[in-house]
């Protein structure tokens, strides 16, 4: 019998609180099968939009999963022992991203008994390649770096074998963070790539360093950005809803500061980007960029919302150490940071379908189905499920345990 | 993905492409795989982890029981035996799944030829093991809980008996010939092996471990 620990809340009121995400979950799980079973004609997706809100989930979770790498990376890594207390809530959060989403592909994807085609005969010139063994083998990374934290709970570690791996996954995990900064780079990266290269979409077609497109670089940046605000956001909503001081206040503004900096270098070269496209890139597909903002719900107000209020703002917030000490600040900026990526990722997926390509064709705003809004709403219960019965169940915070025993 | 089937092409593209990934699947297999084959090479425990014991626990060794989650406990040098030590030179470590007894031989550290030989403070087996870097030495999981015996202290009684093995250290530097090596009341410098080179340190660490 797998006990919690001994300072959780009590059984009733835990499953009080599960039980609504529970219901939830089942609700998508549900909707998932039915796509799978019968087929994406429950969805809206059609031969105009082949990415969905699916797509955009995807994309806004795995870039805000981006903190496990990043954290696991300084930790381990650069020695920042500032990130100790974080690093437990960094992992479990980083699977739910990763696994989430990979959930979610294959309902969207389809064909799960062909899944192993795309590792047995792989397109190695599509962008997509990259991501699919990027995405596998850094789930499989976070599985592993997940596991010691099971094995942490009082009842499996009575079990001597279970506690002996477990502290030899703990020495071993410098090669697990520095394997997994490079497959989450490139996972980023490439899920950028993804859309610069689609020269048929003027819209996010982008110019090309090398073999990549600028998107590739800037996916990378706003992740590693948006992560350790992704981080505070939470651990921060954690500590409201368990009353409990969960992470010290020196972790909050070092992932503060840091998310803060990235930030600003994103929003220097997203401008910078923006700049070559509005002058270069669109006009030399044939399109000028008034053209893609004229529709009043992508209008110029988007770009400026995903450039400045949910950009520069909370960048500015985050590299100013007075500003970082004001608590209501350090729940707004990251959360403006969150809001911006999410814009970004919607944009670069659904507004870059949604405008039209061929002369003939109209303006199209996607509306998701609500089997599409039910997938939805279940990947996101499966992240409350799993964070909770972690934070009942494991050691996630070892300040919290500190704490417990003064 | 492999030579022979339609998609592969001996282009260099190709083979940085698949063969990268590959060497990361293989990482990360070769690393697992590392992991579990040390974890097999344990001796079973009677009784097995209890609670948590609360609170951290000074040995008259000059180790700390440090209790973690799940009933282990991390061991480690105490402030007056790290400042003896300073930075070992080189260490001898009881291996994973070994059990160690307490009041026993459980570590040797080396610092300029001489050895301190640290006792176990606790019996049990030990889980993972750390080093100075780590601040810490063995993880251990005790064969009983709560960990207690006649050697071991809680908070209160740790001011006088550290006064006392200070008092201990000063008479020992004191019988050197070294002249005035500790004030009366002074601290201990962080790293005494260096501050006191031609003191007799393999007599101290005798004495004082």
């Amino acid at each position: 019998m797998i006990e919690p620990l001994t300072n959780r809340a009590p059984t009733r009121v835990f499953l009080t609180w599960i039980g609504f995400w529970i219901a939830l979950f089942a609700i998508g799980g549900y909707f998932g099968m039915l796509c799978l079973s019968q087929g994406l004609h429950h969805t809206n997706m059609n031969n105009r939009f082949g990415f969905g809100i699916w797509i955009f989930l995807d994309l806004t979770v795995i870039a805000l999963g981006a903190g496990a790498f990043f954290s696991a990376f300084l930790l381990y890594i650069l020695k920042k022992q500032a990130l100790k207390d974080v690093i437990g809530s960094a992992v479990v959060l980083g699977f739910i991203c990763y696994s989430g989403a990979v959930v979610v592909l294959a309902i969207d994807v389809g064909q799960p008994l062909r899944a192993w085609f795309t590792f047995w005969h792989p397109n190695a010139h599509s962008m997509l390649a990259e991501v699919t063994f990027c995405l596998t083998l850094y789930l499989l990374v976070l599985a592993i770096e997940y596991v010691p934290l099971i094995l942490k709970n009082p009842s499996l570690s009575k079990n001597v074998s279970l506690l002996i791996f477990e502290g030899q996954l703990h020495k071993v995990v410098v090669v697990f963070a520095g394997v997994g900064a490079v497959l989450s780079f490139f996972h980023q990266g490439s899920l950028g790539g993804l859309y610069g290269v689609m020269n048929g979409r003027p819209f996010a077609f982008r110019e090309h360093f090398f073999i990549w497109p600028s998107t590739f670089f800037l996916f990378i940046l706003s992740a590693i950005a948006a992560g350790p605000s992704f981080l505070i956001l939470i651990n921060k909503l954690a500590s409201k809803i368990t009353k409990k001081q969960l992470v010290r206040k020196e972790a909050y503004d070092f992932l503060g500061r840091i998310s803060g900096w990235l930030l600003l270098a994103y929003v220097g070269l997203k401008s910078a980007d923006t700049i070559v496209w509005i002058n270069h890139t669109a006009p030399a597909s044939g399109y000028s960029v008034s053209e893609f903002f004229k529709e009043a719900s992508f209008g110029t107000w988007i770009l400026f919302a995903e450039i400045v209020l949910f950009g520069l703002l909370p960048a500015l917030v985050l590299i100013n150490s007075r500003l970082r000490k004001r608590p209501s600040l350090m729940i707004v900026a990251p959360m403006l940071v969150c809001i911006g990526i999410a814009i970004n990722r919607y944009v670069m997926t659904l507004q870059s379908q949604s405008l039209p390509t061929l002369p003939f064709e109209e303006f199209v705003l996607y509306t998701p189905s609500l089997v599409e809004i039910g997938v939805f709403g279940g990947m996101i219960s499966y992240g409350v499920i799993v964070f909770s019965l972690s934070y009942r169940y494991l050691p996630l915070y070892p300040g919290l345990r500190q704490k417990a025993k003064t | 993905m492999l030579p022979g089937m339609y998609e592969f092409h001996f282009e260099l593209g190709h083979l940085i492409f698949l063969g990268g990934f590959m060497t990361i699947g293989a990482v990360i297999g070769a690393t697992l795989l590392i992991a579990l084959f040390r974890s097999t090479r344990i001796v079973t425990v009677p009784g097995g982890a209890k609670e948590s014991t609360e609170g951290v626990l000074h040995h008259v060794g000059h180790t700390l029981l440090r209790p973690l989650a799940g009933g282990t406990l991390k061991i480690s040098l105490d402030d007056l035996g790290t400042r003896l030590l300073g930075r070992p030179d080189r260490m001898r470590l009881p291996g994973i799944g070994q059990r160690i007894t307490e009041g026993a031989d459980a570590v040797k550290l080396w610092r300029k030829q001489a050895a301190a030989t640290i006792v176990a403070p606790v019996s049990g087996t030990v889980v993972e093991t750390g080093g100075h870097d780590d601040k810490w030495y063995l993880r251990v999981l005790p064969d009983a809980t709560p960990v207690e015996g006649e050697n071991l202290m809680g908070a209160t009684k740790v001011r006088s008996w550290l006064t006392s093995e200070i008092d201990k250290l000063q008479a020992v530097l004191s019988s050197e010939d070294l002249g005035l090596a500790m004030a009366d009341g002074g601290e201990p410098l962080p790293d005494l092996p260096s501050a006191v080179p031609d003191a007799d340190w393999q007599k101290i660490y005798s004495e004082m471990f």
